[in-house]
């Protein structure tokens, strides 16, 4: 038993390690990451007076949170297509979804520049954008189609009989069922959209630069602790929504047990 | 004649080449408890999607209450429908799905309410609101199906198969739920089933479907006594059926030599018989009765096989005289002779139905 606590510290330790320097070295005064000189917020205050980064930092909000969007709402409504409606080279379609999903970013990445190229598509934050739905659509299909396919079956039919028109049977009915699988995609796409590098770095243009291609894009210029601050902020805003989704699923859980 | 709330005329489904409905005409009477009956496939949830607006005909009319409705969606049509597994909205309370109906209809709230707290009292489940289908179990969750499908006062209540997912004691128990809130309601209910005991306890009449064809339409007793096809026989309970030739016309009888034994002929009802006719005699199992050897009238002679208990009953498998297998079944504490005797077993003349050519 003793043996299999130190087993489980040790994976958590090589997880979460790096992290914790990370939090260390952005409280740090010495603007070297080597050894920890004493404790500061510099680098806090510092990170405001940033404009690159910044800038790079809204950037990403911008190019992820539109794509999450577009991407969840064409997703959600193409397994909804998929699901229901039984027409030619659907299968293939299904089978054509895994592609961009196991292809090399790389690849893809290439391959969206060399449309936009062809196409003289002047590449920004819009071709950004189109890039990171591309890659993201599968994920909320896949995941959107799993919940589906979890539906109790007839419900459609139920709701129909009942008197509702096929619109409210989608949004008061299919919807709320299939919620689950909805938001996981969402934020699949999300993070995946967040930091992506390889696809971004392809298709950003001129004064689109986003923060994952800043932060790559300082290595040749050196880190500055700055850095390691941003880094901070940005993981205590992914805890923080974390936590508050774990307390309503609890909340949710115990709801349940008491009925 | 009593009203007519639902109509098909010349009703037919084709699936691609297949045709799974052909062409029926069928009336369902204001408050009556129609079953359609028929094995799996044979298009018998198709005509009730046709009734809800959820599937359309092919060929053919449907009238509710003197509207065609054939062309009309779901929404605008006044029935409801209990389908298989429930199918109510997981994500909803009792209370939220029992209400559904009503908030597409655009009720107001309170009037809502209230129609949702009569129809838990209803179906016994005060107290329910706010749970979630999963945590209710089987039978609740059948309740709140026909609560969810009752509130809107439909017309006609459709229901497919709803008792199939229950174990046996519940779905008893549910038959008698269901006709007994069938009859207080006057709701015309058309029950979809392949089940033969569930349509002869539950049902006013029973539609018996066979090949896209309504192979006989009449009450529980007639289908039963009195089946007008060998078809509609066989589906319907037990029966044992002889191939005869009627030999001879005696005023209100006709005496018939049976493959079966052909030094007994078997006294039947004449219906308008021709001696040389070749007929089929159904004799239902429960009505055979053993006799000893000297007291044969109206009987063949049998050699019993084996006995298999059944608790109230005993089914007898013996044997004619062609080897033909006979199936009887006798009250449990009846004295029953010894496996292997050779009997003679007799029916009464009213017991035999008598099928001619044209009804095989």
């Amino acid at each position: 038993m003793k043996w299999k606590n130190f087993y489980i510290g040790l994976v958590l330790l090589f997880l979460y390690l790096p992290i914790l320097v990370l939090i260390i070295f952005s409280f740090n005064t010495s603007s070297l990451n080597i050894l920890f000189e004493g404790f500061t917020f510099k680098w806090y205050g510092e990170l405001l007076n940033n404009v690159s980064l910044l800038e790079a930092l809204k950037n990403t909000l911008i190019v992820s949170i539109t794509s999450t969007l577009i991407s969840t709402i064409i997703g959600t409504i193409s397994a909804f297509a998929l699901k229901k409606y039984d027409f030619k080279g659907k299968k293939i379609i299904n089978q054509l979804l895994y592609i961009p999903i196991v292809i090399p970013e790389i690849v893809l990445g290439i391959a969206l520049l060399s449309i936009y190229t062809f196409l003289h598509v002047e590449l920004g934050l819009g071709t950004l954008i189109l890039s990171h739905i591309a890659f993201s659509l599968p994920f909320v299909i896949i995941s959107v189609r799993a919940v589906l396919d979890n539906m109790p079956s007839n419900i459609e039919d139920a709701a129909k009989d009942l008197g509702a028109s096929n619109i409210k049977t989608f949004w008061n009915v299919i919807v709320p069922t299939i919620m689950p699988g909805i938001t996981s995609g969402a934020f699949l796409a999300f993070t995946l959209s967040l930091d992506d590098v390889v696809i971004s770095y392809f298709t950003a243009g001129p004064g689109s630069n986003t923060l994952p291609l800043q932060i790559y894009s300082m290595i040749k210029t050196g880190v500055t602790p700055d850095v390691n601050a941003l880094a901070t902020l940005i993981l205590l805003a992914v805890f923080l929504v974390l936590g508050i989704s774990t307390i309503l699923q609890i909340r949710n859980i115990k709801r349940q047990v008491k009925v | 004649m009593k009203r007519k709330i639902v109509e098909l005329k010349n009703f037919g489904k084709t699936f691609g080449e297949k045709t799974v409905i052909d062409n029926i005409n069928l009336d369902v009477y204001e408050g009556e408890f129609l079953t359609l009956l028929g094995s799996s496939g044979c298009g018998k949830t198709t005509i009730l999607r046709s009734i809800s607006g959820l599937d359309s005909p092919s060929t053919g009319t449907v009238i509710i209450d003197g509207k065609d409705v054939t062309n009309l969606e779901p929404m605008q049509r006044e029935v409801n429908t209990l389908f298989q597994n429930y199918a109510l909205f997981p994500l909803m309370t009792v209370e939220d799905n029992i209400e559904f109906g009503l908030k597409m209809k655009k009720v107001p709230k309170e009037e809502r309410q209230k129609k949702v707290k009569e129809m838990l009292k209803l179906v016994n489940l005060e107290g329910y609101e706010n749970r979630k289908p999963k945590e209710l179990s089987g039978g609740e969750q059948q309740r709140v199906s026909i609560a969810r499908g009752l509130i809107n006062r439909p017309k006609v209540l459709l229901l497919d198969e709803p008792l199939s997912a229950l174990d046996l004691k519940l779905r008893k128990k549910m038959q008698v739920e269901l006709k007994l809130l069938q009859k207080k309601l006057g709701i015309t209910f058309i029950y979809v089933t392949h089940n033969q005991d569930e349509a002869l306890t539950m049902s006013d009449r029973i539609a018996l479907l066979h090949n896209g064809k309504i192979e006989q339409i009449d009450t529980p007793v007639n289908i039963y006594e009195h089946p007008k096809t060998v078809y509609v026989a066989d589906f319907i309970g037990e029966s044992n059926m002889f191939d005869g030739e009627i030999i001879g016309i005696n005023g209100i009888y006709a005496s018939v030599k049976l493959a079966l034994d052909e030094e007994e002929n078997i006294k039947v009802i004449n219906n308008n018989f021709n001696i040389g006719d070749k007929v089929k005699v159904i004799v239902r199992p429960e009505n055979f009765k053993i006799l000893k050897a000297d007291e044969k009238t109206n009987s063949i002679e049998v050699k019993i096989k084996e006995y298999i208990y059944d608790g109230s009953i005993t089914n007898i498998i013996a044997k004619g005289k062609n080897n033909q297998e006979i199936k009887i079944t006798v009250p449990r504490n009846k004295t029953i002779v010894a496996k292997g005797t050779i009997t003679y077993i007799h029916w009464n003349i009213n017991d035999s139905i008598v099928l001619g050519e044209t009804n095989v």
